[in-house]
């Protein structure tokens, strides 16, 4: 089996999650009663890939909890993508030259996907967990409370798992690298939503820049096609800024959708969620009290697989809050700081991207204090770093060693909107001007 | 006193002495000549970071000669390239030997290739013992080595360097 054998199946499963995404978005915009105005052609088809995918693979696992195959899921939801396809065919997209970007960067990209087919996953968190809870789900097609405790993290949450067991499904093999490529479309799909956040603020030569600039990175390399493919992290870093993206083009529910899916691709979510659904609440209460019941959505994303975990006894090997009395938090924590220091300004994997945000937020703070949206992501950012401090802090592992494996990967989680953000932050001059 | 200072200023790091520097010069010129100054600094940052993502992407492209190699190689030999041969191995051969809800225990294996066996003879429960003991049915994985210590009419596949052991009675087997 060469990649040719592995292209159709994959683009059927990227097929599936755009339909079932654009029908999804257009009965939200209906249900909304407002069409909202798309930056570009991709960045809806962005949008589609990942609502899709957040979606499909969330029913998928509740339909499996009641016993129904994966398979027969799949198939019915490939019924309900022509249904969405069809009807985007009716409606009128133009392709301006905005698209011309993916065009040049093309190249960078097809190389990076050879690295991406040239192996399987190989990771210690693939092998120990991520891969098997594939297997697992495509030789049950269902999900057992007890499908998963003989791996590490069986508290872990099923998109990654989904995505693979669904992709193992079409092949009715376990194979790795169809994974590989499936997962891929989760990093052009941010990419589409990257350019459409950029296309009305950056000049065309600079788009071009800066998307070569964040898929050069180090770090970003290695979770799309490199050494961490088939690792959660990416997911949840992709997530979290298509989220932002949406709340700084001022689309609050849209972006509560993509966010609930971040603790649906890794429990470290959570935290983003709770700040996050939290902030916007506050400064956007009239707008969301409007629509309070379809706000159930968005929390039912959010909070199904917790409930199915606690509801079945699993929690986290990582709060561990008694470890605080054992031993001199304090240091731990001063050592944790530190350790998010040496990584923001490590140019080897992050070039200078947090250096050109931090710079940003301290020059535009004036206007970031008076722009809701900037501080909703600001807030829950916050948030999220100070979790990952209180998880070094009171990790029950060695911490020296856990955060040297574990820091690059928590910091991707925030990569993709730190440099989302970096963007926006620099324009706000210019409109309040 | 000023030594002492002097010792202080590697604490504050280039980051921020630069961004002091810029800030301080920034203040004492005004007009034009401060934003021209400005923009000369965002032009040497944003020469920074073009440089360092053109030693990226350099270093994406030295990949390729590696890649190239394993880019037509079907699913199954990539596999066995990168993860070794537990994929044909317990995939591939031991799966198919085993009954339903048969239990295999891996004696003196590494805990990777724990990790392997138990996906790959998912749902069969797997456990790991370091040394040589048989106190349950089951399936027990080992190297050749440990032939002697078993009865040959028990091993249902012997090759690449280990051999399996179907166990029904385990008294019998220990001996």
């Amino acid at each position: 089996m060469t990649i040719f054998d592995v292209l159709f199946p994959v683009l059927f499963i990227w097929g599936v999650y755009v339909g079932v995404g654009s029908l999804f978005l257009y009965f939200i915009q209906q249900k909304l009663k407002r069409q909202t105005e798309q930056p570009t052609f991709l960045f809806l088809i962005g949008q589609w890939f990942l609502l899709g995918a957040g979606v499909v693979t969330f029913v998928q696992f509740i339909c499996a909890v009641i016993g129904i195959p994966l398979l027969f899921t799949h198939v019915v939801f490939g019924v309900i993508a022509c249904i969405g396809i069809l009807k985007q065919t009716r409606m009128r997209y133009s392709f301006s030259k905005t698209s011309l970007v993916f065009v040049l960067l093309l190249p960078f990209l097809f190389v990076l996907a050879m690295r991406l087919v040239s192996k399987p996953m190989y990771t210690w968190d693939s092998i120990a967990f991520w891969t098997p809870k594939m297997f697992a789900l495509w030789q049950d097609q269902r999900v057992f409370p007890y499908s998963f405790e003989s791996f590490n993290h069986p508290e872990y949450p099923l998109l990654l798992p989904m995505v693979g067991a669904t992709t193992y499904t079409l092949f009715n093999a376990p194979n790795e690298v169809a994974v590989k490529v499936a997962l891929f479309g989760f990093s052009l799909a941010l990419l589409f939503l990257f350019d459409g956040l950029f296309s009305k603020r950056v000049p065309f030569v600079g788009r071009l820049g800066l998307l070569f600039f964040y898929t050069s990175l180090f770090i970003v390399r290695e979770h799309m096609v490199g050494e961490y493919a088939g690792t959660a992290d990416i997911l949840v870093g992709t997530y979290i800024a298509a989220g932002s993206i949406c709340i700084f083009l001022r689309r609050p529910y849209e972006a509560l959708l993509f966010w609930a899916f971040v603790p649906w691709a890794k429990t470290e979510g959570s935290v983003w969620v709770l700040a996050s659904f939290g902030l916007t609440a506050l400064f956007y209460f009239r707008d969301l009290l409007k629509e309070r019941w379809r706000l159930i959505v968005p929390i039912l994303f959010a909070g199904g697989w917790m409930v199915y975990t606690k509801l079945l006894g699993m929690s986290s090997q990582y709060f561990k809050f008694s470890e605080l009395y054992a031993r001199p938090w304090i240091e731990y924590f001063v050592y944790a700081i530190h350790s998010f220091r040496e990584e923001f300004r490590n140019l080897e994997k992050w070039n200078l991207l947090f250096y050109f945000f931090i710079t940003a937020v301290l020059v535009q703070i004036k206007y970031i204090l008076k722009n809701k949206e900037a501080l909703i992501v600001l807030g829950s950012l916050l948030a999220q770093i100070c979790s990952y401090l209180l998880i070094f802090t009171i990790t029950p592992e060695e911490q020296a060693t856990f955060i040297a494996a574990a820091i690059s990967r928590l910091t991707l989680h925030l990569a993709p909107t730190v440099f989302a953000m970096t963007v926006y932050v620099v324009g706000l001059r210019n409109k309040h001007d | 006193m000023i030594g002492k200072l002097q010792a202080l200023l590697p604490l504050l790091g280039w980051f921020y002495l630069s961004a002091l520097g810029i800030a301080c010069i920034s203040y004492i010129f005004s007009g034009n000549v401060r934003r021209r100054y400005l923009q000369l600094v965002v032009i040497g940052c944003l020469l920074a970071a073009s440089y360092l993502s053109y030693q990226s992407i350099r270093q994406e492209l030295s990949f390729l000669p590696e890649v190239k190699k394993t880019i037509k190689h079907p699913f199954r030999e990539k596999i066995i390239e990168t993860n070794g041969g537990e994929f044909e191995l317990y995939y591939e051969k031991i799966r198919p030997l085993l009954t339903e809800k048969e239990r295999v225990y891996l004696i003196g294996q590494h805990t990777k290739i724990y990790h392997f066996a138990r996906m790959y003879l998912y749902p069969h429960g797997v456990s790991f013992f370091d040394t040589l003991q048989m106190p349950s049915p089951g399936v027990y994985i080992m190297s050749d080595g440990e032939e002697k210590n078993v009865n040959k009419s028990d091993i249902i596949y012997k090759g690449s360097g280990i051999i399996a052991v179907r166990v029904n009675d385990p008294v019998k087997g220990q001996e």
